[in-house]
């Protein structure tokens, strides 16, 4: 009895986790052809190298973003705790690059901070990345100030 | 004790003068009379801004442009240049990129302005005349089957350490954006950090040197409009000449005016009528600091990248030439060009 209770109540917990997301994030995207980005001030947001395929994983606690952007670093991975707390990811060499994630409904936004100690003192940018996905689409939306670059990826079958 | 009251009073007597004058709004005076505009400048700040209007802001005038939403075009250009500034950091063995305190993109949020040109007002370069597309196309028929990187002159003379030319030389980029001006009786010196040309100018009345003489910088003849440094450019050479102009018809006209003690106005009207339809202006502030003395600029010393460039563009062609004998179609890419500033 005790055991199906504890049962019960993990699988309660973590629907209760999930709930907060959107499990439909998990899985494999590849970038729709047609969507390239662009729009916006400057056609776009700089410093990002288009990424041709996402493979994502979820757990309660994290989700798992491996990037293969094609060239020679090929695969990146990023993993974001949606709990708000702040994580390293993967950036530019010589730069601290980090990530905070947090579930918004159906959608999660991914605030991603490049920073560096210039001559003056610490200077950084930030970019944020909200995923959503609708049916076999994802799209992420990736912001910076007034722009908004709007990348289209298909889930792989 | 006569003679050391006399020199107080007389003292007393310029202080509050030139404080009066100040308060005028009248610029300070060299020792014979000119207006005073020496020093140290710098256009960091300006850096990034786009050259002519983006379409975002088609109908609106520099003018109208300003307050909060500046302030927020300003940050989000300071946050575009940072992110495509992926080897600021270098690497850990010191190979790639340049160190820290040479570069010059940590102060956009201080600029000033949208974009350049101010006239027309809608922003826009003036459409080119028939006679400068036919130009371009013949310069682009005189390179056919030439490429990037075939020798050293195939690259601009950018690349080669010699000049960004006139007024390429003082537009904002990653580094060197020092600029220093002297006046002496009769003449102005402007001098440039990149690629450490100096301009010694006269203004003297004197006419522009004879049309077969040519530079890269062009012929300067400089004259004051009231508190205002007017300086007229011609004599210009083929292959440095702006933005692809007649350097027998165009006449760069330059005009600095102290705006603020700390700020000259530099604004630059180009014509040529044998190029655009109509005489065109960009402008930008020229701000005066200390801190931004000169340095020197040694830009051949340590520098492999022509080398580089060169050694590479042969290694892929032979590579490209050892494939078509295995029957596999190779192209050679384009050579990298560099990406500092406005020639």
């Amino acid at each position: 009895m005790r055991i199906a209770l504890a049962i019960t109540l993990a699988l309660g917990l973590s629907g209760q986790a999930f709930a907060q997301g959107n499990p439909g994030l998990a899985g494999t995207w590849t970038l729709d052809p047609a969507s390239k980005g662009g729009g916006g001030r400057g056609g776009g947001v700089p410093g990002f190298p288009l990424a041709t395929q996402l493979v994502i994983k979820m757990s309660p606690a994290e989700v798992t973003v491996d990037s293969d952007t094609g060239s020679a670093q090929s695969i990146q991975t990023s993993v974001y705790k949606t709990d708000g707390s702040t994580t390293n990811v993967p950036g530019p060499l010589g730069w601290e690059t980090t990530a905070k994630a947090a579930w918004q409904g159906d959608s999660l936004a991914v605030t991603i901070r490049r920073s560096i100690t210039g001559p003056n003192g610490p200077i950084g940018a930030n970019v944020t990345d909200t995923y959503r996905v609708s049916g076999d689409t994802l799209t992420i939306e990736r912001s910076l100030g007034q722009t908004t670059q709007k990348l289209v990826y298909k889930r792989k079958s | 004790m006569t003679r050391k009251f006399l020199i107080r009073v007389l003292s007393l007597v310029t202080a509050f003068t030139a404080v009066a004058t100040s308060a005028a709004g009248q610029t300070p005076r060299t020792p014979w009379g000119d207006p005073d505009l020496q020093g140290d400048y710098t256009n960091k700040f300006e850096q990034g801004t786009p050259f002519e209007r983006p379409d975002e802001f088609s109908g609106r005038t520099i003018e109208d442009v300003k307050g909060d939403e500046l302030k927020g075009i300003l940050q989000e250009r300071q946050d575009r240049v940072l992110l495509q500034t992926v080897l600021a950091g270098g690497d850990p063995a010191g190979n790639l990129g340049g160190p820290l305190h040479w570069q010059d993109q940590f102060d956009i949020t201080k600029g000033s302005r949208p974009w350049f040109v101010v006239d027309p007002t809608d922003g826009k370069i003036p459409p080119q005349t028939a006679e400068s597309r036919r130009r371009a196309a013949a310069r682009q028929g005189a390179r056919r089957g030439r490429g990037q990187a075939d020798s050293w002159v195939d690259r601009s003379l950018y690349d080669r350490c010699i000049t960004r030319g006139l007024p390429g030389s003082m537009m904002p980029a990653i580094y060197g954006n020092s600029y220093r001006i002297v006046q002496a009786p009769g003449y102005v010196a402007i001098q440039y950090e990149m690629v450490h040309e100096t301009r010694i100018i006269p203004l003297d009345g004197r006419p522009f040197v004879n049309a077969a003489i040519r530079s890269h910088m062009g012929d300067g003849r400089a004259r004051w409009e009231g508190e205002t440094l007017v300086i007229e450019t011609t004599n210009f050479r083929d292959e440095s000449v702006y933005r692809g102009a007649n350097p027998e018809t165009l006449k760069i006209t330059e005009r600095f005016t102290r705006v603020s003690p700390d700020r000259l106005d530099w604004r630059v009207t180009i014509d040529d009528p044998t190029t655009w339809t109509k005489p065109w202006t960009f402008a930008m502030p020229l701000t005066r600091s200390a801190d931004e003395r000169i340095m020197e600029y040694a830009c051949h010393e340590g520098n492999r990248a022509m080398a580089n460039i060169l050694s590479a563009a042969r290694s892929e062609e032979k590579a490209v030439a050892e494939a078509a004998k295995r029957g596999i179609k190779l192209t050679v890419s384009d050579s990298p060009t560099a990406a500092e500033g406005e020639r």
